[in-house]
């Protein structure tokens, strides 16, 4: 009787809803290194960086810091901590090792005054910038239960005096390698693999053909050589084919092949170009450009080239669609009212558009990271066009490039392999 | 339950019907079955209540915008009679130790009004029932 009552009771009980918390990053304290100040500095610069780029955390400020500069990996005074507002710490201690260094890096929970996570990772001296991503990477996967970007690599055009070459570089534009000379180069798309990059050259002086180059031997070899002008591969999620676009009797059409070059389709038949093709992630449907209606508008078609449908109205120049890896929206830039490229994002389920760029110089080729949380882009606003990393609501822009003559084109690499 | 928010809200929801209680009126002179004042300050107070614990909720950008698409977790308050919160429970946890902290940390950061005479002692003796989404 008594329960019946109290469950009675509680029944009456008044009731709020609370939705739309403000959303903030995450307060993340960095210790100062202890230890091999030569080697946990480095690493801690990467690790800041990492964390400022990713728009998760927000680093306090160390001038605030309470606690002693030299306090442990353990016996940590979690109340100086935590009135200094940090809700997770990160401490690190590196020593060399002969020609290797040793870090062993820790998060903790300061709010419940416990280590989260603890990793010991030994690597060449030349590679110190990996360990800083490879923790950062387990750091935002314990947070946020997804993949984390800190290790994957992005390519680009970069400009040169004697042409356009393709570039291979850590997320952050760190370890920029050139993959092909300097003839003209553009627009690269890696395998689902990332063991190999696509690119359109002028290289073998006949227009535009499709060329792969082996990121680890730089060796290139021809892919589409069909016509005199064959642009714009992009792979398959199951990397087994890819779509390109190719001019025919000057009508500029989408075509679907094989991996390896060959059994290339027609997938779009329409008057005026056909171009830019992007894959949905699950590989059922593709993003183009299509000039069909008089202006360059983003369409979406079934794989097998059926069932297209226009995704945009507004404006009259849409151009260079990416579908986003969770699928839900695809990134494409669109020339405004001022004549400007911008940046925006459609909703596929609803077709609401979302600008993410505006008065901030040109902005164009967006790129997904592979896990959705990031777009990577050209853009003129710091002066020559460089590239910028951003999260998908157009927040927290961070330049990534800062080549001499500028950069372009840009194309983001898969997920490395799971450890 | 009443959705004592409802008006605050927009949200426009039935309130049942219920027989007054005597032992829960909020004072020795109040009305049992409250007023339309009575009744007026009350969602004028839990609109305040709304409004303070809103002050400081903090959804951690850490959560992925697809959990945050389903995450939950629903909170029984016990208010005292100068607006304390002198206790609190999770009747249900989201699942996400991150989003359950930062609930901690907004009810721990909320000064609430003192509520009206005839809420007081419900307030204190059965609480009020938070449900939270990001």
């Amino acid at each position: 009787m008594t329960l019946l009552l109290a469950l009675l009771l509680a029944a009456d009980r008044p009731v709020i809803d609370l939705s739309g918390g403000r959303v903030q990053a995450y307060p993340l304290a960095m210790a100062r290194p202890l230890g091999a100040q030569d080697v946990g500095v480095p690493v801690q610069s990467v690790l800041s960086q990492d964390f400022e780029r990713s728009g998760l955390f927000r680093l306090l400020d160390p001038a605030s810091f309470l606690a002693p500069p030299a306090e442990g990996l353990t016996g940590i005074d979690f109340g100086k901590w935590q009135s200094v507002g940090a809700a997770a710490l990160v401490k690190m201690n590196c020593e060399a090792a002969g020609p290797d260094v040793k870090c062993d890096l820790r998060l903790y929970d300061v709010t419940r005054g416990q280590e989260s996570l603890h990793g010991t990772y030994t690597a060449p001296r030349a590679a110190l910038r990996q360990v800083a991503h490879r923790f950062g990477d387990d750091v935002v996967r314990y947070f946020t239960r997804e993949p984390a970007v800190f290790e994957t690599r992005i390519s680009y055009v970069r400009e040169t005096e004697s042409g356009k070459q393709i570039v291979a570089a850590d997320w952050d534009g760190a370890n920029a390698q050139a993959l092909t000379g300097a003839s003209i180069n553009l627009l690269p798309a890696w395998t689902p693999d990332g063991k190999t990059i696509a690119f359109t050259s002028f290289r073998d002086g006949a227009g535009a053909h499709i060329f792969t180059v082996d990121v680890a031997s730089r060796q290139v070899k021809p892919l589409v050589l069909m016509g005199d002008f064959a642009t714009g591969a992009a792979y398959a999620p199951d990397g087994l084919r890819f779509l390109f676009s190719s001019s025919v009797n000057d009508n500029t059409d989408v075509y679907l092949s094989q991996a390896d070059g060959s059994a290339g389709r027609r997938l779009t038949d329409a008057r005026g170009i056909d171009i830019s093709a992007s894959w949905s992630p699950d590989g059922k449907r593709i993003a183009f450009v299509s000039e069909r209606a008089g202006s360059p508008q983003i369409y979406s078609m079934a794989a097998d080239g059926s069932d297209v449908r226009r995704l945009t109205f507004q404006g009259n120049y849409n151009q260079e669609p990416a579908w986003s890896p969770k699928g839900d929206l695809i990134a494409f830039s669109g020339r405004d009212e001022h004549r400007v490229f911008d940046l925006y994002t459609i909703a596929v389920d609803t077709g609401k558009i979302t600008r993410l760029t505006q008065n901030a110089g040109t902005n164009e080729k967006p790129a997904w990271a592979p896990n959705g949380r990031y777009l990577l882009f050209s853009s003129t606003r710091g002066g020559k066009r460089q590239l910028w990393v951003m999260q998908p609501d157009g927040s927290n822009p961070r330049a990534v490039t800062s080549e001499k003559l500028g950069a372009s084109d840009p194309a983001w690499g898969p997920l490395p392999p799971s450890k | 339950m009443q959705r004592a928010l409802a008006r605050a809200a927009g949200r426009a929801e039935p309130v049942p019907a219920e027989a007054p209680d005597p032992e829960r009126a909020g004072s020795a002179t109040g009305s049992a079955s409250g007023t339309a004042a009575s009744a007026e300050e009350g969602d004028a107070y839990f609109t305040a209540v709304h409004d303070a614990i809103l002050e400081n909720y903090v959804v951690p950008s850490v959560i992925s915008e697809r959990e945050r698409l389903y995450l939950s977790a629903t909170v029984l308050a016990w208010i005292g009679a100068n607006g304390q919160i002198l206790k609190h429970e999770f009747q249900k946890k989201s699942g996400n130790g991150f989003f359950d902290q930062a609930l901690e940390l907004a009810i721990q950061r909320t000064k609430l009004p003192a509520p009206p005479a005839d809420l007081a002692r419900a307030l204190r003796d059965d609480g009020v029932v938070l449900n939270f989404k990001p």
